[in-house]
């Protein structure tokens, strides 16, 4: 009961030390972060919440790294894009497609086929998409492996996007019951469907 | 033998955890064997299980919503259905049979909250870019995500500490934490109420288990920073719910962090190897 008293004493809102940013009402350009209390209202102050405090005191980013949305009416800070960098993700250069029944993805750019009964699997391109500019002599390479495995390649197809354009892909392969497709992704969405 | 796991859902707009919990179950019906593979769920609206194909690998269903967010786990204790128990994170898969671990726990201890997490490469996190509260706090390197309880007074005093903690978390903070998290979490309150209990060398000692594979992209040994673990590896599942994270095989329990990693076709796999078995 003593111990309780004595935490109850300490809590007051005046011990919560927040951080606030100090930026320019003309560009939102930050100039300052400070230890403040809830008290300030001024409107050249906004409130730095934990992760951003985080991120700078770790060296993962700086105050110059971040601006006042000074637009909206609740001015917040927001972190400046980066024009110049641009991550290739994993997915990007090693996309495996999702087989159709589990896939979200309704209208694909590349459709992947396989007939079990017939031992066909084809590619063909979305129409509606074949009016874009693409660079047609660029390579599109699947690999065919062992289900969610792309060390365990069975197959590896090769054909042109002017290629694809032009006529569905046919290929001739036996292939079990379970596999994947893996692929470079030159088209935002791709589907497989298993029959 | 009363032993089995124990995993807190909370409904939330922005991830199922419903259906992390439920691949999580499914994972250790497939992997752990008869007497350590019992799982017991607590959630605010069991009547969410009805969209399951198997909510039978639920043992245990209890209803219960007190707490927000996962304040709830700090309840264990009082809610587990198990004289033996090891409370876990909704967003993990087993891989493998750890039961000789339940074994040493059961036999050794009374309480034990895992002490250190791994990478993908099986090396040990120590990067403490999420930990900067501990470090500078010195506070014991408790993960709540895995940990082992008896029903007793040592664990009775433990998450009692632990509650009470997180329902006066301002007040701890200003006394004890020097790198002030936004909100004391689980991991915060474990280590305090070790700390102030002084029982952290007697509930998470030096061990080589449990072993976790953490994948939380700051603390994977990468030269470069990071926001997804799945932006520079891939994530590979096979259809025998073995996993490769990159070219590394998998076999310590992951905790996989990005919600979006368990999808429908991972849960079917799981599902049909669970009904395979029974």
């Amino acid at each position: 009961m003593e111990q309780q008293l004595i935490f109850e004493d300490l809590y007051t809102d005046k011990n919560k030390i927040d951080f606030y940013a100090f930026y320019s009402q003309t560009d939102g350009s930050v100039f300052e972060i400070f230890p403040g209390f809830p008290t300030t209202t001024d409107k050249k102050f906004v409130k730095v919440d934990a992760e951003i405090l985080d991120s700078i005191e770790s060296g993962q980013s700086n105050i110059f790294s971040y601006y006042v949305d000074i637009k909206t009416q609740n001015p917040q800070l927001q972190k400046k894009a980066n024009s110049n960098f641009v991550l290739t993700k994993i997915d990007d250069v090693l996309h495996r497609v999702i087989e159709k029944k589990w896939s979200k993805i309704k209208k694909p750019d590349v459709q992947i086929k396989y007939s079990k009964k017939n031992e066909v699997l084809e590619f063909k391109i979305n129409p509606s998409i074949k009016n874009i500019q693409w660079p047609g002599e660029q390579e599109m390479i699947f690999l065919v492996t062992g289900y969610n495995d792309p060390n365990s390649v069975k197959q590896m197809i090769r054909f042109t996007v002017d290629e694809l354009a032009s006529f569905p892909q046919i290929h001739k392969i036996k292939l079990r019951s379970k596999f994947s497709i893996f692929t470079r992704r030159l088209f935002t969405n791709y589907t497989l469907e298993i029959k | 033998m009363n032993f089995g796991y124990l995993l807190f859902v909370k409904t939330s707009q922005n991830t199922d955890y419903l259906k992390l919990a439920y691949a999580l179950a499914l994972s250790i019906k497939h992997t752990q064997k008869p007497g350590y593979d019992k799982v017991a769920l607590v959630i605010d609206d069991p009547s969410l299980l009805k969209k399951l194909n198997s909510a039978w690998v639920f043992d245990h269903v209890i209803e219960w919503g007190q707490e927000d967010g996962w304040d709830g786990r700090s309840w264990m204790d009082h809610l587990t259905p198990f004289d033996y128990t090891v409370c876990l994170d909704a967003d993990m898969l087993f891989l493998r049979d750890y039961s000789h671990w339940i074994d040493y726990f059961i036999e050794n201890t009374d309480l034990y909250v895992c002490n250190k997490s791994y990478t993908y490469r099986d090396e040990i996190v120590t990067n403490k870019f999420y930990r900067k509260t501990f470090v500078e706090s010195n506070l014991p390197d408790l993960y709540s995500f895995y940990t082992f309880f008896k029903k007793n007074d040592l664990s009775l005093e433990f998450f009692s500490m632990g509650r009470y903690i997180i329902k006066n978390q301002d007040v701890f903070a200003n006394l004890y934490l020097k790198h002030r998290p936004s909100i004391v979490g689980t991991d915060e309150a474990f280590a305090l109420s070790a700390k102030i209990l002084d029982i952290q060398d007697q509930i998470s000692y030096e061990l080589d288990f449990p072993k976790i594979v953490h994948l939380k992209p700051m603390v994977q040994n990468w030269p470069w920073q990071s926001d997804r673990v799945t932006d520079h590896v891939g994530f590979y599942f096979n259809e025998e719910a073995q996993l490769k994270i990159g070219n590394y095989k998998q076999d310590s329990i992951i905790h996989y962090v990005e919600k979006d990693l368990m999808t429908d076709e991972y849960i079917n796999i799981l599902e049909e190897l669970v009904w395979n078995n029974n």
